[in-house]
């Protein structure tokens, strides 16, 4: 077996940091690569299967901190000659509002995002290969993503590793401001295990390097300087970011027809935020039609080091996006699932689906104050909002 | 200090191959013995246990957190805009 | 801005994933295949016990299924067609079911019109003592009672196969 070595990596102390992450990943990847391939000269036995044949249809809710969005969303897969699937699935927002955030562009604004993806999933013995685009298009930011994910199976499928890739293109532009047009790139790499412990439990690691490059910036936003607003787009972000996402997540299934989850995630990234997210989830049968399941989700964040609600020097780099703030956010909520029909022409199955879920959030160090005749109360932190979101949608698979 | 860190990176790299070897050989030798065998994943097979049963569902939650964050990546929604600015 | 990542930590999680993969490496161990078939008794869905050893002499297609496994389901209708087209003098064909609530088999055998034995292995000793190694697993047994074939998931052109593997042994 011929083993490629990684890349010498003993970079000094002083190389851009930038630079010293995508050499770590590099490292990483080449890693998983190799494993991957020493895993692909052995046979396996327990086949690796295509993803459900399914069908979504459905319209979503969500009214909060002063906005509205609401559209449809759908999503359909269908498999051919046993190894090949596509997909495809269109989501439309429409929205509506005048939060603080976008209060600073324009009083009141109405908006529509449509998103297509498109995908393909070809598998051959154990590996479950993807590709995918997608593409979101709104007045004033365009984007494109494409995906490239391979998952493999091994140890009578005990052991499940995967590792994806996206490259993403984004346009970024102003409602207000014609001349106005700048880029993002976007890369990330993923690496992912999952596996069965017992026969009732399975575990998975993920993990995810994001790096980001071209005008980060809230294109609108301003911030504040010794309570004078610095002006519409007076926000500054450095032009790269890179971010790793570590998560862990288990699932236990009980004997009363129940499972539970339990999740957690740790984010950080150069810009110094810092986030902590813990997920849970409880579903139960009920009869032959019914399924109740029941979340909640805790997420934790410290502000990105150039972020300030009233800055008192001026700073190379300055932001007062409430996404880079200091915050705490809680959400609860439920979906019932109703098995409408079983059997019926060619759909095994058809579910009706409805999911509410109650979002909080609570900023430590956001006032938010958007308005100059308000400027006074800067400082005086303690903004918060709360939205409730509303899915309902039905399910078939063939 | 320089050089010990070095060194050090370099033994762990080192032994980074030589078990990355020996894994290989030993898989190529004998079959995994899977501990929980095929046909006692009838509950791991159940709907119920899977990550992402509803898709869609879950699409859009995490595009709603994501939008508000700020935070990305490992085993959560992925690309797309944001319809948020 | 800080620099958030050590070179060391990502080596560590790298190493702490080889480790975990050569331990389990190391704990496998190679199984000897039995050549012989290992005899069992199952009770069957209509109630009475079936034996492998009573069945020598005729060749006997062993199918190992459960209604949580997708690929078994889609077998089935095809396993009916096979099992048909044989003659029953010659030919026996038994489905292992592994359901842990056998209700759930009978009923999925009901609807697919399930034509051959269904027997229920609730132990699970049978799947264990044949080393049963993926969902399905289609094993034909020659006349003397040796294992000769070991069909492992169903998938295009399995019946085919299967049916190409009774006729050598018939020849036989």
């Amino acid at each position: 077996m011929k083993v490629q070595e990684a890349p010498d990596t003993h970079t000094v102390e002083a190389v851009a940091v930038t630079k010293v992450n995508t050499m770590h990943s590099l490292t990483f990847k080449l890693l998983l690569l190799l494993i991957m391939f020493c895993m692909l000269g052995n046979s396996f036995v327990f086949a690796e299967v295509l993803p459900e044949e399914r069908a979504d249809i459905g319209y979503h809710y969500y009214d909060g901190g002063g906005v509205e969005v609401d559209g449809v969303t759908m999503l359909a897969r269908k498999n051919f000659a046993g190894k090949y699937s596509v997909y495809g699935g269109y989501h439309h927002d429409s929205i509506s509002g005048a939060s603080p955030d976008v209060l600073t562009g324009a009083s009141e604004y109405d908006e529509d995002r449509d998103e297509f993806t498109i995908g393909g999933t070809y598998l051959r013995d154990n590996t479950l290969m993807d590709l995918s685009y997608t593409y979101s298009d709104e007045d004033d930011y365009e984007s494109n993503t494409a995906s490239f994910d391979v998952s493999h199976e091994m140890f009578g499928a005990m052991t499940k590793m995967n590792i994806g890739l996206s490259i993403g293109y984004d346009d970024v532009y102003r409602n207000d401001l014609d001349t106005f047009e700048e880029d993002l790139d976007r890369y990330s790499f993923r690496a992912g295990i999952s596996q069965v412990l017992t026969k009732t439990i399975t575990m998975q690691f993920d993990y995810e390097a994001t790096v980001e490059e071209g005008f980060l910036n809230n294109p609108y936003r301003f911030v504040f300087l010794n309570g004078v607003s610095l002006g519409s787009g007076s926000e500054e972000y450095p032009d790269t970011r890179t971010g790793q996402a570590y998560s862990l997540k288990g699932i236990k299934y009980w004997q009363h027809r129940a499972s539970s989850s339990l999740g957690y995630r740790f984010y950080r990234d150069t810009w110094d935020v810092r986030s902590h997210t813990v997920d849970l989830n409880y579903s139960q049968y009920i009869g032959n039609q019914w399924v109740v399941d029941v979340f909640g989700r805790y997420y934790t964040q410290d502000k990105a080091d150039f972020y300030s609600d009233n800055f008192t020097t001026r700073l190379r780099y300055m932001a007062r996006d409430k996404e880079l703030s200091s915050f705490d956010s809680f959400a609860v909520g439920g979906r019932l699932r109703y098995d409408v029909f079983k059997d019926y022409k060619f759909l095994r199955t058809g579910s009706l689906n409805l999911a509410v879920e109650y979002l909080d959030y609570d900023y430590d160090d956001y006032s938010g104050i958007e308005s100059v005749a308000e400027v006074a109360n800067l400082g005086n932190s303690g903004y918060s909002f709360d939205a409730t979101t509303i899915q309902f949608y039905f399910s078939a698979w063939f | 200090m320089l050089n010990i860190v070095k060194t050090i990176s370099k033994l762990i790299l080192g032994l980074k191959v030589i078990i990355l070897a020996s894994a290989c050989s030993s898989f190529s030798i004998s079959d995994i013995e899977p501990w929980v065998a095929p046909y006692e994943r009838e509950y791991l097979a159940d709907p119920i246990m899977s990550f992402n049963k509803d898709p869609l569902s879950n699409k859009y939650r995490q595009h709603v957190f994501n939008t508000r964050e700020g935070s990305r990546g490992a085993g959560y929604a992925h690309g797309g805009g944001c319809g948020c600015n | 801005m800080k620099k958030i990542m050590d070179k060391r930590q990502i080596q560590i999680i790298g190493l702490v994933a080889l480790l975990l993969i050569s331990f389990v490496g190391a704990v496998s161990f190679a199984k000897i295949k039995a050549d012989s078939a290992p005899d069992f008794t199952l009770k069957s869905a209509s109630g009475n016990n079936v034996r492998l050893s009573e069945l020598k002499g005729r060749i006997v297609m062993l199918n190992f299924w459960a209604t949580w496994c997708g690929p078994c389901a889609e077998e089935i209708p095809h396993l009916n067609e096979l099992h048909k087209s044989l003659d029953p003098y010659d030919f026996e064909l038994l489905g292992i079911n592994l359901d842990e609530d056998q209700s759930k088999a009978i009923h999925l055998a009901k609807k697919l019109k399930m034509n051959f034995p269904v027997l229920f292995d609730i132990e699970k000793d049978v799947s264990r003592s044949f080393d049963i190694k993926a969902m399905p697993t289609t094993i034909i047994i020659d006349r003397a009672g040796k294992i000769r074939h070991v069909n492992l998931g169903f998938k295009k052109g399995y019946i085919e196969k299967y049916h190409r593997q009774i006729q050598a042994l018939r020849k036989e």
